[in-house]
């Protein structure tokens, strides 16, 4: 028999599915931000924030509203090759595929993207971008002088390197729109519209403000976190469900569990 | 599905680090308890000096009372001196006979300041004087004091000077305060033979002799008879 907790567990999978996106006010703020920002005159836009805020997702959700509306291309994932990105890149400029055994004049590239100045507005959304070489940055940059091509990227701010002081951005980067963890509440909104996307009304419910604090401080408002952790807790749910049912109260999740997943997950340690 | 038994140890122990603190503050509790009872004797002894120190206050103060008491006596006991004094330098320089008590133990007032003052007072000269004020100003004396001595002495005084309802009046009041001194007895006695009162006085002599068996009362009482 299917545990009621195995729907909900499968709710917070980690992914950048347009399904799974959860509109919050902090979301549909940086959505509205990226969506002007594109709008203007500039020349490269970047996106960044720490790892699990929601970058991908916002950058697949502007792609999915906006891909009839504009010529959009999104690179969710980062070429291995400078070559299989600039063939990427080919394809998506001239809309034919490259020849093979062929490799991309970036030269030629260049003024081919001169001669379509004005006459079309294209927009690249490079995902990940912090694993793209400086050799690819730098050829990114020329192309986004040519003012044909815009390119929003999306960095990880990381601990180590503030990545808005690499030369190749700091010059020509016009916007920069920073994603932040959620506030309290709307981690809280996250988490039930996600279950109530999928109608799991009851377990929602379960849930309490004191569990929801507790899973607050353990993902300090990390979205991926946030995922991981209720992930974590529906499975510990679903176990006891299946197998000592005497543990688990339908009525509400307990501190235990979501503790034990913290554990498990290594937010705590003993 | 992985096996949630270990993960169940790993929170049993993450309970026990959490509640770490909690117990260390009740174990801490408990210590300053049970050195708070086994020291309880020790409390029960400071808390008794404390109270014995009280107690103590409580006798100085009332030692100090006593001693006041007892400076009061012997302020009094100075004041009379420098009364007498005072009385002595009047007398002496007006060359009127000076008839307020004085120590027996040459002019030294200092000395009385002690132990012996008691002693000393009981043996008081007793010198005439004309001075009447002297006589009020002991008697005002004795009516705030009780002094014994001052009562004798002025009824001394008023026998010898023939002022015998006086006498009278003061042997009585000393018999008062001490019915076993004799001497006050005696000016009684005396006074009353003197205001006529012969029968009245043996009776009271033969009455004292009864219960005392005091010679000097029977020599007195001869004396009254054989000068009857």
């Amino acid at each position: 028999m299917k545990s009621r907790y195995e729907t909900a567990k499968n709710v917070f999978i980690d992914s950048i599915d347009i399904d799974d996106y959860i509109e919050l006010n902090s979301s549909v703020t940086a959505y509205q931000q990226l969506q002007h920002s594109m709008e203007k005159p500039l020349k490269m836009i970047l996106l960044f924030g720490r790892p699990g805020t929601g970058k991908s997702i916002l950058l697949n959700r502007i792609y999915e509203k906006l891909k009839y509306q504009k010529e959009i291309h999104y690179f969710d994932t980062p070429a291995p090759t400078e070559k299989e990105f600039f063939q990427k890149l080919f394809k998506v400029l001239t809309q034919q595929n490259l020849p093979k055994n062929t490799e991309v004049n970036f030269s030629a590239l260049i003024d081919f993207c001169k001669n379509l100045r004005d006459k079309r507005e294209i927009v690249i959304l490079l995902d990940e971008a912090q694993m793209y070489s400086a050799e690819i940055m730098e050829k990114i940059r020329l192309l986004s002088d040519t003012r044909a091509v815009k390119f929003v990227v999306s960095l990880h701010k990381t601990e180590d390197e503030d990545l808005i002081a690499k030369e190749h951005f700091k010059s020509r980067i016009w916007e920069i729109i920073e994603l932040k963890n959620a506030i309290k509440e709307d981690q809280e909104a996250y988490i039930h519209k996600k279950l109530l996307k999928k109608n799991l009304f009851e377990i929602a419910n379960s849930i309490k403000s004191k569990e929801m604090k507790l899973i607050y401080k353990f993902t300090k408002g990390n979205y991926r976190e946030c995922n991981k952790l209720m992930f974590t807790i529906f499975e510990i749910c679903e176990f006891y469900d299946k197998n000592e049912p005497n543990k688990i109260n339908y009525s509400y999740i307990p501190k235990k569990i979501v503790e034990m997943s913290a554990l498990k997950l290594g937010y705590i340690n003993v | 599905m992985y096996d949630i038994r270990p993960l169940e140890e790993e929170w049993k122990k993450y309970q026990l680090k959490k509640r770490k603190p909690i117990y260390w503050g009740i174990s801490l509790l408990a210590l300053f308890i049970f050195v708070a009872i086994m020291n309880f004797p020790n409390l029960n002894h400071y808390i008794n000096k404390i109270n014995n120190k009280s107690i103590i206050h409580i006798k100085d103060d009332k030692s100090n009372l006593l001693k006041n008491d007892a400076l009061l006596r012997l302020e009094i006991e100075d004041s009379k001196s420098n009364n007498i004094v005072d009385e002595i330098n009047i007398n002496t320089s007006s060359g009127v006979l000076v008839d307020i008590p004085i120590l027996n133990i040459g002019d030294n007032v200092n000395s009385k300041v002690n132990s012996d003052t008691i002693v000393n007072k009981i043996h008081l000269n007793i010198i005439e004087t004309s001075s009447v004020k002297a006589y009020e100003d002991v008697e005002k004396r004795f009516i705030q004091s009780q002094d014994i001595d001052d009562a004798l002495f002025l009824a001394k005084s008023y026998y010898k000077k023939h002022n015998y309802t006086k006498a009278e009046y003061w042997a009585y009041e000393v018999n008062k305060l001490d019915a076993n001194l004799e001497e006050s007895l005696f000016i009684f006695v005396q006074a009353k033979v003197k205001l006529g009162h012969l029968s009245e006085s043996i009776a009271i002599l033969k009455n004292y002799i009864r219960k005392s068996n005091s010679e000097e009362a029977k020599k007195l009482l001869n004396k009254i008879e054989n000068n009857k």
